[in-house]
């Protein structure tokens, strides 16, 4: 237990490690997704006293498009020196592997949703009267949207045509995670919505906690074809 | 290949019980089940539509069953494996086809009923996500590879499709909360509306499964032609 | 850490690409000890054998099995007794030498060790340069660090894909010899190449192989090398 520990931290450090010597992929996510912040400003801003209701929607969209092109890039890189496959060939075992991968993912994406949520709540002049289910909402849906990203985007990591399928297998299981999400992050803003964030963040825990035992369980089976 | 005959037996059996279902349950649905009140004839649609919606969840289950025993298999029996996976593509291509099935009669139905062509009602939008699901299944089938590993990754989103279309339908119905919610059994009154409801989900069910297995044999039939070009190989490469 | 002895296994391995065979019912045994070369002409299978060996592919057919000091080994115990050094040379380019030596060390499950990494990379004659990014070494440093790789690993049988590619002659001299220890040293040492003539000294045992089969599998030495060249130019085209 405690070797694949050891080995977990070791994959997570040597991800942040490499990213953070060349900042491409914390770059990549966090360039587009503040582009498209701003387009979604032109797009939506032109009745600003509703900005309530459709804020939350951009907030989610825009985490879910920036972790996709995340989730490609990652594994780019183990692509381009077969690395993934260093880590395959050892003794440690493909669950761990897929964790370790899963939560570089994690990180990158919660690191890249800090700036991007700043300039969304500035810009949209969003208030956040529920800081706790603002957080828990993004965080429990970081989660999901890791899990399954991760393990899609290792195994469509040879595929043609990867950049599209990639979203068109990730999201129909995601869009609970968005509707969700934004059902919280709605009541968080504080718009006018008789919703209760409590259910939403019990699902998406429920939601986490099946797909990270589903995923774990099947990136194994996948991977060693 | 005794085997295989048998089951091209069992098709065209089931094939012909299925040609016998659906004209029973268009004479029903025609000619027994009396006219709606507000909807006229175009109520009538939604007896195929129900029944191949159903289907299609029947269909993903399958689907997702036959990905699960293609992963449990494939390091142990390559025969088994090749089975799960022929009846993967076949539930998963049926299903497209009872996917568009509903996604073209439901709007039609809704136009008449509510006034619009698309609303987001659970139901429908749930209906919608496996459509999208299995078509997710088809495009990786084709791009992903068609070795094993490619089926392996269909094999496992079938699979997450599962606890998925629980927490999409979960999701979906708390999402419209003010929407109205459509009770489908309620309308059905009349027995004969009922025995035409009966009738036409059955039919549905002999044709899918018909559909299925054809299509599954026809796979298999493609993986046998496969073998005999390997054993060519194998013997003057 | 003391070298046990390794007997891997090949059983009618079989292994396909769509309908085509890239090893036909290859059987073949290594134990520690050994340095055995795998040769043949490009498309031969050299690359899918070894793969297979080293557990980077499963066969399509037939099986490999190893034997660690006389007991059967899977999975996890299996991979840690086998290092593979592919064509991708599988270090990272963005660590240093010693950041990639540490982080495969931990991956085989081993404590961290600064003094036996700062040892390795004095063995692989990187020492001065063994906290530089990896992205700015020759290919032939690159090697190195790959091979650093196989020694911090511990594993008892090194399986390599043409390592001598991009070598100049004092590196594949350099290479030989390490490769050699390792033999002397209680390790099995499975090596591809294209040229018969650089693995002669050194090999103990020689293959051949030819459109996915084992055309020759015999001693090492001089006489090995000249029948494994006869039967590579004498093949049929």
């Amino acid at each position: 237990m405690i070797r694949a520990w050891r080995q977990f931290v070791a994959i997570v450090r040597k991800d942040l490690v490499v990213e953070f010597r060349t900042r491409e992929i914390l770059l990549t996510m966090a360039l587009f997704s503040m582009l498209l912040v701003i387009v979604f400003a032109f797009a939506f801003l032109s009745d600003p006293t509703r900005a309530r209701d459709y804020g939350p929607g951009i907030i989610w969209v825009t985490v879910l498009f920036a972790s996709t092109i995340g989730q490609n890039r990652l594994f780019d890189r183990e692509r381009e020196n077969g690395c993934l496959w260093s880590l395959l060939l050892s003794p440690t075992g493909a669950g761990t592997i897929f964790l370790a991968k899963a939560t570089t993912q994690l990180v990158f994406t919660l690191l890249m949703e800090l700036p991007t949520l700043l300039l969304i709540l500035v810009f949209f002049d969003l208030p956040v009267v529920r800081p706790g289910a603002f957080a828990g909402a993004l965080v429990l849906g970081t989660v999901a949207l890791s899990l399954v990203g991760t393990l899609f985007s290792a195994m469509l990591m040879n595929a043609r045509m990867k950049e599209v399928l990639l979203p068109l297998v990730t999201y129909p299981l995601l869009v609970p995670v968005v509707i969700a999400g934004v059902k919280v992050t709605s009541v968080a803003v504080g718009a006018p919505v008789a919703e209760d964030p409590g259910t939403w963040l019990r699902f998406l825990l429920g939601f986490d906690m099946i797909f990270a035992v589903a995923t774990w369980f099947l990136f194994g089976r996948m991977i060693r074809a | 290949m005794a085997r295989g005959n048998l089951w091209v037996r069992i098709g065209i059996v089931l094939a012909v019980l299925a040609a016998a279902a659906v004209a029973t349950a268009l004479y029903l649905v025609f000619f027994v089940a009396p006219l709606e009140a507000t909807m006229g004839i175009v109520q009538k649609i939604f007896y195929f539509h129900v029944g191949s919606a159903m289907n299609m969840m029947l269909a993903f289950g399958v689907c997702a069953l036959a990905g699960a025993t293609y992963l449990a298999s494939r390091p142990r029996s390559a025969r088994v494996a090749a089975v799960a996976d022929a009846i993967g593509i076949a539930t998963a291509e049926v299903g497209v086809a009872l996917g568009a099935i509903v996604l073209v009669t439901g709007p039609l139905w809704a136009k008449v009923a509510w006034g619009t062509y698309w609303t987001w009602e659970p139901r429908l939008t749930l209906s919608l996500m496996v459509f999208l699901l299995f078509v997710a299944y088809l495009a990786l089938r084709a791009y992903a590879g068609s070795d094993r590993f490619g089926r392996g990754v269909a094999a496992g989103l079938s699979i997450l499709g599962l606890p998925g279309i629980y927490f999409i339908r979960v999701a979906v119905e708390r999402w419209g909360g003010a929407h109205p919610q459509v009770v489908y059994k309620g309308g059905l009154t009349h027995p004969g509306m009922r025995q035409a409801f009966f009738a036409s989900v059955i039919a549905m069910l002999l044709v899918t499964a018909t559909l299925v297995l054809m299509r599954t044999l026809v796979e298999r039939r493609r993986q046998q032609v496969d073998a005999l070009f390997l054993e060519i190989d194998r013997t003057t490469g | 850490m003391r070298v046990r002895a390794l007997d891997l296994r090949a059983d009618r391995v079989v292994r396909i690409a769509g309908r085509r065979h890239l090893l036909r019912d290859v059987t073949l045994s290594a134990t520690s000890g050994e340095l055995v070369a795998v040769l043949g002409r490009n498309g031969a299978g050299k690359t899918t054998l070894l793969s297979v060996l080293a557990g980077r592919q499963n066969p399509d057919g037939g099986r490999v099995t190893l034997a660690i000091d006389g007991r059967p080994a899977t999975g996890a115990a299996a991979r840690a007794a086998i290092g593979m050094l592919p064509h991708d040379l599988l270090i990272y380019p963005d660590l240093t030498a010693r950041e990639n030596l540490a982080f495969f060390m931990t991956l085989a499950g081993r404590a961290p060790d600064g003094a036996f990494v700062s040892d390795v990379l004095a063995r692989i004659g990187l020492a001065r340069d063994g906290d530089r990014p990896v992205r700015q070494f020759s290919r032939g440093m690159q090697q190195r660090t790959a091979l650093g790789r196989l020694l911090v690993s511990g594993a008892d049988a090194w399986v390599l894909d043409e390592p001598t590619t991009g070598l100049d002659e004092s590196g594949r001299r350099w290479l030989l010899a390490l490769l050699s220890e390792q033999v002397a040293a209680g390790r099995l040492v499975l090596m591809s190449s294209h040229h018969p003539s650089e693995v002669a000294a050194c090999a103990t045992r020689t293959v051949v192989l030819e459109a996915g089969r084992v055309v020759l599998d015999g001693p090492g030495g001089a006489d090995g090398t000249a029948a494994a060249f006869a039967r590579m130019d004498g093949g049929a085209a």
